[in-house]
């Protein structure tokens, strides 16, 4: 990178703590610290929990899920509005009647203390181990583009979110929010319209949609219903909405966004918000990606995008194998290249016997170009042992740094960083004030001043920060850590939105039986995990996104069941 | 009634005169979408 990235990359992160810090420099009580003084406006509540969910992955892998295997993606997100509006009726006003800090408060009200602890707990094991991933996640990916020291990155990214997390809680967080949004959704429009703009003379935008269309990286929906897709309509519509209920609804990080709200309008709005943006935000991520694609259809792709491991390949004995391998890729580039100009002259001229012949030719040459990329990737596993051949979250990065000016270079890596500087901060943020509220005010000292409370919070939350940069600086001893996150998320969201569901809806069934019910829960969900995954194939194969669905609906049938069996023996 | 269940009742969005009309654009809004990206997706195919 330029020294004017490099002024561009840190002049924006710096600006963007010290404006965290002036802008909650007032925050002198516990409301103000965990509610941001409940003065939050409806727009800053939605980019608010925009902005916590956007993580670096999102920027770095979404545009690179597009480039290999389309824009099906986005049907993930068709939940998401009802989700939003599932909250806003059944969650948010009991939340506001009861003015509770944290969601897990309710539960006390509604059950009693152990379900309620059960709960939280399960959120700060989750989230705790989730804050080091959103923190190292991004960092492997940065460190390795930038040629910095990983535990470096690692330190770099959380100590700036702490430095202001810790200073001033949920209203630096909210404020710094704003800024991070603006930042990585300007980012990203300026990219994309750089990106259409870079496609070689000759090739017009129409024309590069037909290139995407034509290659199948245009399948944005898709209506036929099968289980083991994970990314189709019916996904995205059912198991999904549970698992978004589950996020916004009962995962503090998310609640801490809306229960700053100045209202319960003011709440609701920052969900519609978020419920009416996120799905087109997401439709130009993913076709960022497509148009990533298409450039690199004229303009010669490297066969492995991580450039780090192209180099260990290179100190190995397979280093001539390797480049052998590169060779037969750039040829079948040229190859296909021509393939690419036939298939454009043909949509021009629109003759369809043409085009059909012509996307024929172009597929099998990409299946061909998709051949040596394996063939390159299984090398990569066996000359470097334990490197990750999955090299998706490069692309988009790697094109920045090869293709976009001086200047948009260090903007778009100030993106990145904005977006894991977003969400870590959310995260600690909740994870202090649940360690507050839930655990520390509730059982060990009850009788302390507000004041007391405040410092308690500021250094439960700086401790959580210490924790996740020390988690994500180890995690690197192990293998496939961010899909272990990710499993944990599925497999644990289920059981505290079942527990929120019977709370809602269910007034029959008591503290006792939910409390057994989730437990019971708990342990089949981890249970059917393990027959989903023992042996090559698995007993029986299903979705992780199912766990969400099928693990509420396991904790309102057994409590249900308990609840009716205890009444009978009275 | 408390004041809180009042302020609850209270509640209405500033954009439309109920929340329920407010839900009903969000499923409107997702709905079109999801056509816009069928038709999208036929067309480029």
């Amino acid at each position: 990178m330029s020294n004017i990235d490099w002024i561009v990359l840190f002049g924006t992160l710096i600006s963007i703590v010290a404006y965290g810090v002036w802008k909650s420099r007032g925050t002198k009580d516990m409301d103000g610290y965990i509610r941001g003084g409940s003065d939050v406006k409806w727009w800053a509540i939605g980019l608010s929990i925009m902005a916590t969910q956007a993580s670096a992955i999102t920027f770095l892998s979404t545009p690179g899920q597009a480039y290999t295997d389309g824009m099906r993606f986005i049907q993930f997100y068709f939940g998401l509005p009802i989700a939003m509006i599932l909250i806003a009726v059944f969650f948010l006003p009991i939340y506001y009647k009861l003015k509770v800090y944290t969601a897990y408060q309710y539960l006390e009200t509604r059950f009693d203390v152990k379900t309620r602890m059960l709960a939280a707990f399960i959120f700060l094991i989750q989230r705790g181990l989730g804050a080091g991933i959103t923190i190292y996640a991004p960092s492997i990916i940065l460190s390795s583009l930038l040629g910095w020291d990983l535990k470096m990155t690692n330190v770099i990214i959380g100590v700036l979110v702490i430095i202001y997390t810790v200073s001033g809680g949920t209203k630096a967080v909210t404020q710094t929010q704003k800024a991070q949004m603006a930042i990585m959704m300007g980012g990203m429009i300026l990219a994309g319209y750089l990106v259409i703009t870079s496609l070689p003379g000759g090739v017009g935008f129409g024309d590069a949609l037909q290139v995407a269309g034509k290659m199948g990286k245009l399948n944005v929906v898709n209506f036929e219903f099968d289980l083991n897709d994970r990314y189709n309509f019916w996904s995205g519509i059912t198991g999904a909405v549970f698992l978004f209920m589950a996020y916004f609804g009962t995962d503090q990080s998310q609640v801490q966004r809306y229960l700053s709200g100045k209202s319960l309008s003011e709440s609701r709005l920052g969900l519609m918000m978020n419920g009416l943006l996120k799905v087109p935000m997401q439709f130009i991520i993913l076709f960022i990606g497509a148009m990533v694609f298409v450039f690199y259809q004229f303009n010669q792709p490297p066969v492995f995008f991580n450039e780090t491991v192209k180099e260990q390949v290179y100190q190995t004995e397979y280093a001539e194998d390797f480049r052998e391998l590169e060779s037969e890729y750039e040829e079948a580039f040229q190859n296909k290249l021509e393939a690419v100009n036939h298939l454009t002259t043909a949509v021009d001229s629109e003759d369809e016997r043409a085009i059909r012949e012509a996307q024929l030719l172009v597929n099998e040459m990409q299946a061909n170009s998709d051949t040596i990329r394996k063939h390159a990737k299984e090398m990569i596993a066996t000359a470097v042992p334990g490197a990750e051949t999955n090299d998706k979250d490069y692309i988009f990065m790697t094109y920045v740094m090869n293709v976009l000016p001086v200047g948009i270079v260090g903007l778009l890596f100030a993106v990145i960083f904005s977006a894991a500087m977003s969400s870590t901060s959310s995260e600690l943020n909740a994870l202090g004030s649940t360690t507050t509220i839930d655990f520390y005010k509730r059982k060990i000292k009850q009788d302390g001043d507000d004041l007391h409370y405040l410092k308690s919070s500021k250094m439960f939350t700086l401790a959580w920060g210490v924790l996740a940069i020390i988690v994500a600086s180890t995690l690197s001893l192990f293998e496939n850590l961010i899909q272990a996150v990710n499993l944990i998320g599925s497999l644990f969201y289920p059981t505290v939105l079942g527990i929120f569901v019977v709370a809602f809806f269910f007034k029959q069934i008591r503290a006792n039986a939910v409390f057994i019910g989730a437990v019971l829960s708990q342990l089949l969900i981890i249970l059917i995990h393990y027959l989903n995954t023992i042996g090559e194939a698995g007993i029986f194969k299903m979705g992780f996104l199912w766990y969400n669905a099928l693990g509420c609906l396991m904790v309102v049938v057994i409590s249900y069941a308990i609840q009716i069996f205890k009444n009978k023996n009275k | 009634m408390t004041n809180d269940s009042k302020e609850m009742q209270e509640d209405k969005p500033p954009f439309f005169n109920s929340w329920p009309k407010m839900y009903g654009l969000l499923i409107v809004v997702l709905g079109i979408l999801i056509l816009l990206f069928y038709l999208f997706t036929e067309y480029y195919s």
